[in-house]
């Protein structure tokens, strides 16, 4: 991550996330719930042994996906169509910092959804192969232009709580928010129904302001999940 | 063909994660040179005095640039960006290597000091003297005085409403805040609110939104109101000089906001801005201001409060044991108090 409202360094570190959804799937349609927590520490990545600093990095992320299928596009696999609202919000805080130490955002993007599955077969085990992508269209953000510096409006004494929130909010698009989220997975469902799931995924995003922000997350997942 | 798109999925992976090192690019290499370079990026950028103080920085670009090259130690290097930032003669601007740090003390080192502490401990505050948190108190003939000289640890909003209980039949009271270079902005506020009568415009606060040295916001407004179980409502009297300094500063400003105090001493040494911090690829630290504060009648305060009565101190008074603006403040505030009866 650099945000160059906090820090013009790289950083990077590594974080633990507990991510809790539940998921509904038909044969023409799924649809996904889900909130994620994560939380860890990262460092300046190029040189961190000339550096005491350190940024407790917290998210917490709330999704919502519907997807339906795309009628016959392929003859084995299944590709499904469709789009995903995402709200996060994070604060980080940098340990050196005083003033500037604590820093936030919180956006909210509506994205395109797709997702393909294709069942494999290997010794009589069945697996299904899951990619999934989500590209963001529209993004409304409430990011301070500078390290804890109210942002225009926010916290101005003369204006209500609502009105003060609302005159925070930046749309953006492709021009100043731009971003991909993708993933591939395999599913392994068990005897009795549940299902387990390994994967992979890879997040990007990029906010253009006076201070741009850059952040990638990869991901390691291990799923259970429960066919309720 | 299922393999083939199994591979090809697995390739996209790797794929993505070449381009992400397109997208979010390295950081340069940790050399004398980068290091110059992105200081001088960052308080270009986010520096908030460059035109009320009228500085080229540009022009203080070209003449420390040339001393950089990439034989020279940390020690040398040090102390030319420590020149260099010495241009913005601010005392919110510091580099920080370690435990070293470069200062600018231009605010109040040209000045008189307007200041003995031993005169003060030795024939005021030793007088019926109280100690209440940061806070020494004292009766000077009906006139409450309290010094505060500092603002670097939080206060306790029981410590100054013990302070206004005690107070309360005095004719007047003294705030000394000489010397107080600051810390945290709150504790002023705090105090303040023991001496406002409603809630009144204390200050304005400009806040850089761009790289540009004019990218500010509209001016924000910040007020202030009656807080804490009582309020101290006749004449008071705030006490500066030269080394009263940022939050302090504040202090001073949002006391000037309420009715019936007056500023008596030397002006303050200023500070309005508040001091951000930001770090360079070797580690090092820099802090410099990146807001810009304005008293309700739009004055810029960062090169200080002007008192209402300039004072200084008098070395015959010194040699008496008197310090000569805190008689001056106490004759005041009894006249202010007689007209008043």
């Amino acid at each position: 991550m650099r945000d160059n409202g906090l820090s013009p360094l790289y950083y990077t570190g590594n974080h633990g996330l507990l991510n809790i959804s539940y998921q509904s799937r038909t044969d023409s349609r799924t649809s996904n719930l889900e909130i994620e927590f994560l939380i860890g520490d990262i460092t300046p990545s190029n040189y961190p042994e000339l550096s005491l600093s350190e940024i407790r990095n917290n998210k917490t992320a709330i999704r919502y996906s519907y997807q339906r299928l795309a009628p016959n596009v392929m003859e084995h696999g299944k590709l499904f169509l469709g789009g995903k609202w995402e709200t996060q919000f994070a604060y980080y805080i940098h340990n050196q910092f005083e003033n500037s130490s604590m820093n936030n955002f919180f956006i909210n993007t509506l994205n395109l959804s797709g997702s393909l599955s294709y069942p494999l077969k290997t010794n009589e085990q069945k697996y299904l192969m899951i990619f999934q992508a989500d590209l963001p269209i529209v993004a409304f953000i409430v990011r301070p232009s500078y390290a804890y510096i109210k942002p225009k409006g926010f916290l101005d004494h003369s204006q209500p709580d609502i009105q003060k929130l609302m005159n925070s909010i930046e749309v953006s698009s492709f021009d100043r928010f731009s971003g991909m989220s993708t993933g591939v997975s395999f599913e392994y469902r068990l005897k009795n129904n549940h299902s387990l799931r390994i994967g992979y995924n890879w997040e990007y995003w990029n906010h253009q302001n006076s201070n741009p922000l850059k952040s990638a997350t990869h991901g390691i997942m291990l799923q259970t999940m429960f066919n309720l | 063909m299922r393999i083939i798109f199994a591979i090809s999925i697995t390739i996209l992976i790797p794929l993505f994660m070449a381009c992400e090192k397109l997208m979010i690019e390295k950081d340069p290499d940790n050399s004398p040179e980068n290091n110059f370079e992105l200081l001088w990026n960052i308080i270009d950028r986010n520096y908030s005095f460059f035109e009320y103080k009228n500085i080229n920085w540009d022009s203080i670009k070209h003449i420390y640039q040339p001393k950089i090259n990439d034989s020279m130690t940390n020690r040398q290097l040090f102390d030319v960006m420590s020149d260099m930032l010495f241009e913005l003669r601010d005392g919110h601007v510091n580099l920080y290597w370690g435990t070293e740090r470069s200062k600018n003390w231009d605010w109040y080192s040209d000045y008189p000091a307007n200041f003995n502490y031993n005169l003060l401990e030795a024939n005021y505050i030793n007088k019926e003297t109280g100690s209440i948190g940061p806070f020494q108190t004292a009766s000077l003939d009906s006139i409450g005085y309290i010094y505060c000289g500092t603002f670097a640890e939080r206060i306790r909003e029981s410590e100054i409403d013990i302070i206004i209980d005690n107070f309360q039949d005095m004719k007047g009271i003294i705030i000394d805040v000489r010397n107080n270079t600051g810390g945290y902005s709150v504790n002023g506020t705090i105090i303040a609110s023991r001496f406002a009568d409603s809630m009144r415009l204390a200050s304005y606060t400009l806040y850089k939104t761009g790289p540009g040295h004019g990218d500010f916001s509209q001016p924000q407004p910040n007020y202030i109101s009656p807080e804490g179980e009582k309020q101290f409502l006749k004449p008071v009297v705030v006490l500066t000089n030269r080394r009263t300094f940022s939050a302090a500063n504040d202090f001073v400003l949002t006391m000037t906001s309420l009715p019936g105090v007056k500023v008596i001493g030397d002006k303050t040494g200023g500070g309005g801005g508040t001091p951000y911090d930001y770090e360079l690829l070797n580690g090092w630290r820099c802090r410099f201001p990146r807001t810009q504060t304005l008293s309700p009648d739009k004055f810029n305060v960062e090169k200080g409060i002007p008192p209402f009565i300039h004072v200084n101190m008098n070395v015959q008074d010194e040699i008496r044991g008197m310090d000569t603006i805190i008689e001056r403040a106490i004759n005041y505030l009894k006249r202010s108090f007689s007209e008043s009866v």
